[in-house]
């Protein structure tokens, strides 16, 4: 089984295409996104599915090695065949190594926060895009209705904009200015 | 008469101390003075509302882990290949930060403060410093959302001040948010202090 270790972080990397969006989650960003790049609007996908696999990488690199976690209690992930616990040349347990190859993971994934296991994102149900325009949109929603947004601002911020991508199965989280999903989380 | 007037003269010099300060300020823009600091891998950038920092420009960086500290810096050169902290904040401009006191921990956001402020100062966990000059100092924040950070800068206390300033910085991965509905006020849709 292959240690943890900084070889692991370029593994599972985030998608950012909506093909690897759960199926019903992606034909509504696919609707939606349609519709916004036919208004002329500029959409730029970031983060589409964050894998489960990278997502416990990085959650458990980070506990063991910023949190103190017994690497020996990490519990298995199927489909990651990762050794957490690092043995010395005696064959025993190596704490420290451990906890120093987890913090080489913690730092080539650039996490400071300790990163969730699971999230709309890792279940292919979250999007993070960038949309902007010039002067008024007008976007036709799910039913094909056509509304012109004149109000600001011109992103997905725009409130306008939001109830337009609800039409479609695609809502706003508030707090998070890039991040779309299947129920606003 | 005389006396009058010497009495009003005396006045206004001992009102003057306590008028200037919030008149040397006038005009004080939190979001061209205020902005976001992250050591990455190649380095120290700054995005802030701001296109016109020369080199040299003095920063100072509130660094936002517990207990808060600061560490000062310089601009060395405007640099578009720095990271956008949020891409759909247009109005950011990106520089190249060498840091001259302290240290930065890697990936953590810091609030960078451009121009001659302070005194800025350790008050138990919180730096505080009256950045606008306006005899109130200010506190400075940070929480996480779902995927993101917000920073913000507060006269008075975090959360029961008033809130004068705030970035969104996205993490790019899933984390437990902490922020409170304070953090976060909408305006026109976009997430923005109620004053500045």
């Amino acid at each position: 089984m292959p240690l943890s270790g900084r070889q692991w972080v370029d593994l599972f990397p985030a998608s950012d295409s909506t093909a690897d969006l759960a199926g019903f989650f992606r034909g509504s960003v696919d609707r939606f996104v349609s519709a916004l790049r036919a208004a002329g609007a500029t959409v730029t996908i970031d983060d589409t599915l964050r894998p489960p696999e990278r997502a416990y990488l990085m959650h458990f690199s980070f506990r063991i090695a910023r949190e103190a976690m017994d690497p020996a209690i990490v519990p298995a992930m199927q489909g990651v065949d990762v050794q957490w616990v690092h043995l010395d040349p005696q064959g025993r347990p190596d704490l420290l190594a451990s906890r120093a190859a987890a913090e080489e993971m913690v730092q080539g994934y650039g996490v400071v926060f300790r990163p969730a296991l699971t999230s709309r994102h890792t279940e292919g149900r979250a999007i993070d895009m960038t949309i902007g325009w010039r002067g008024n949109l007008t976007i036709s929603n799910a039913r094909g209705d056509r509304t012109t947004i004149a109000s600001l601002p011109r992103s997905g911020e725009n409130t306008a904009l939001q109830r337009v991508g609800a039409s479609y199965g695609v809502r706003k989280l508030a707090s998070d200015p890039p991040h779309w999903s299947s129920d606003g989380h | 008469m005389k006396h009058v007037q010497r009495l009003v003269f005396l006045l206004l010099l001992l009102y003057l101390p306590f008028a200037l300060p919030a008149a040397k300020k006038r005009g004080f823009s939190f979001p061209q003075h205020l902005g976001v600091a992250v050591r990455q891998a190649d380095g120290v950038c700054l995005n802030i509302h701001n296109g016109s920092l020369s080199a040299g420009t003095k920063v100072t960086l509130v660094i936002l882990s517990s207990p808060q500290s600061v560490a000062e810096a310089e601009v060395l050169h405007a640099d578009s290949a720095c990271p956008d902290v949020d891409k759909g904040d247009t109005g950011l401009r990106r520089y190249r930060l060498r840091v001259l006191k302290g240290e930065l921990p890697p990936s953590l956001p810091s609030i960078a403060v451009s121009g001659s402020m302070g005194p800025f100062q350790l008050n138990g966990e919180r730096v505080t410093a009256d950045v606008d000059d306006d005899g109130l100092p200010e506190s400075f924040r940070l929480c996480t959302s779902s995927e993101g950070i917000h920073l913000t800068v507060w006269s008075g206390t975090p959360l029961s001040g008033v809130l004068k300033w705030h970035q969104y910085y996205y993490l790019g991965y899933d984390v437990e948010p902490n922020c409170t509905s304070k953090d976060i006020v909408e305006k026109h849709g976009r997430r923005e202090p109620k004053e500045i």
